[in-house]
């Protein structure tokens, strides 16, 4: 056998095990070099084909079409539903639709909040904070649904004193402080300022917070946290930023501003975008025991990806 | 990838949508990985996923209990993604993809083997497809050769000769790198 035969052989071989090797063919390999060198790569070759690394994005595409098998409209079984406060929000979305009703939710929240922090002194300070935080971020998104500015007045005025307070006596983690006051400072704005965009930001600076957060929780391996704050993620992407940028796509700005909303508007989708790939990120490095909960931030907090092609807007419609 | 890309609706009875959603949790790594390394992009791979995963339960009456499910399946990927390349290139909407070429770029000496396995990955999708195909089902699935010339719909000597083409494109390209 020549070099030539040995090495057709050798490409055309069904194994390349030393056990699968021709008798001469074997006797060729044995005293040539560079046949053997030829065979030697060919192994490795496909031995690293055998340990390429996992193919990227299978467990998010798995998710979703697991997602799309259970949701679709003939499946007898019940869909199982998103977290109970995303629910919540959702039905109340539907059902307390007047601002009267808005309102008297506001006023029930806070109050409820203020009976809760003078309720009996078992509860605990790490679940004060997360009760804060949760409420920030209904009020928040309250805001942002809210079918005008007097309404957003109405409801941060109502809301404001109970969570200041809260905020300011509550024994606030040093990291809890700092969402729970960019929570408040996107209300506080929300409530005085009309555009759209500035909410965006307001909602998008509490969304890189909150993905911060969750990555420190995840490398924790706190499952428990990062369940919560991906909970709480997915209603700020929502019906906060997503929400707000929908809002702004359908403004049509006067001629002279229109460049400049344009433009911040491009970034802001931009930044809604990096948000989700971070998330996307996260979500391949984290457990398994809170991959549903970050999948299901990812999927509802879809947003507007490009300009013209606005996402599913909140009920109201309004501008100045 | 985008989670929530319109879809039409899926044409199965309840209990069809259940099995498959068994057949998902189970083998969608496989079938998404092969989708996946086949066409190097995550949106191709997951609409050739999903629709394996659909045909497969659309024709379940005629999987046999007691065969290989996960290479039946992996058969029904292949098949999508080869039929769909083969539209493409009729349609003219695609090129084929011409043999590979060496490079000419000198690689270094040693390589980790990380940074073979990028080399690899890509120099695997600049294989003709059949012969991408068939290296990766041996490869990776461990098919044998009558098992991927079924996948492939063609005799196991086509099969052979394919892989001995994956073969002769990888190491020329990968030439240097080993």
């Amino acid at each position: 056998m020549d070099c030539s035969q040995a090495q057709d052989q050798l490409f055309a071989a069904d194994a390349l095990g030393p056990q699968a090797l021709d008798t001469e063919l074997a006797a060729h390999l044995a005293t040539c070099e560079t046949c053997a060198a030829t065979l030697a790569k060919l192994r490795r070759l496909e031995q690293a084909a055998g340990e390429l690394p996992p193919a990227e994005g299978s467990f998010v595409a798995q998710q979703g079409f697991l997602s799309r098998l259970q949701d679709a409209p003939q499946l007898t079984t019940p869909a199982q539903s998103a977290h109970k406060r995303i629910t919540h929000h959702w039905l109340r979305s539907v059902v307390v639709s007047g601002p009267r009703m808005a309102l008297a939710a506001s006023v029930l929240l806070a109050v409820a909040l203020v009976l809760w922090l003078l309720g009996p002194s078992a509860v605990q300070t790490a679940s004060a904070s997360d009760a804060i935080v949760d409420q920030l971020v209904d009020l928040d998104v309250r805001l942002a649904s809210a079918e005008s500015l007097e309404e957003r007045g109405q409801i941060f005025s109502l809301s404001v004193g109970p969570l200041q307070a809260a905020i300011d006596h509550g024994s606030l983690a040093h990291k809890d402080r700092e969402l729970a006051q960019k929570l408040l400072d996107t209300g506080t704005s929300l409530a005085r300022n009309s555009d759209p965009l500035n909410g965006a930001q307001g909602f998008a600076d509490v969304a890189d917070l909150l993905l911060k957060r969750m990555k420190a929780a995840s490398a924790a391996r706190d499952v428990h946290t990062l369940r919560r704050l991906s909970q709480n993620y997915a209603l700020v992407a929502s019906s906060g930023l997503n929400g707000e940028l929908a809002r702004a796509q359908k403004i049509k700005p006067a001629r002279t501003g229109k460049k400049e909303h344009d433009t911040r508007l491009e970034q802001m989708l931009q930044q809604d975008a990096q948000l989700r790939v971070r998330l996307e990120q996260l979500l391949e490095e984290s457990p398994d025991a809170t991959r549903k909960e970050i999948y299901k931030a990812l999927k509802i907090g879809k947003g507007p990806r490009k300009q013209g092609q606005p996402a599913k807007a909140p009920k109201e419609v309004w501008s100045d | 990838m985008d989670p929530q890309k319109s879809r039409p609706p899926i044409p199965l009875d309840p209990d069809a949508r259940a099995l498959l959603a068994q057949w998902v949790t189970a083998h969608w790594e496989s079938v998404y990985g092969l989708a996946y390394r086949l066409c190097r992009k995550r949106d191709e791979a997951d609409d050739l996923a999903q629709e394996a995963f659909l045909k497969a339960a659309i024709r379940r009456e005629s999987f046999r209990d007691g065969t290989n499910l996960r290479a039946w399946l992996l058969r029904i990927v292949t098949n999508a993604f080869l039929d769909g390349r083969r539209r493409r290139h009729s349609s003219g909407s695609e090129p084929l993809i011409e043999d590979p070429q060496t490079s000419g770029q000198a690689p270094p000496e040693v390589m980790a083997n990380q940074e073979l396995g990028a080399a690899l990955a890509d120099a695997i999708a600049e294989l003709p497809e059949t012969a991408r195909a068939v290296f990766l089902l041996r490869t990776q699935e461990q098919m044998s050769f009558r098992e991927i010339a079924d996948a492939i719909g063609t005799s196991e000597e086509t099969a052979r000769w394919h892989m001995m083409q994956a073969r002769r494109g990888l190491m020329k390209r990968l030439d240097g790198w080993m």
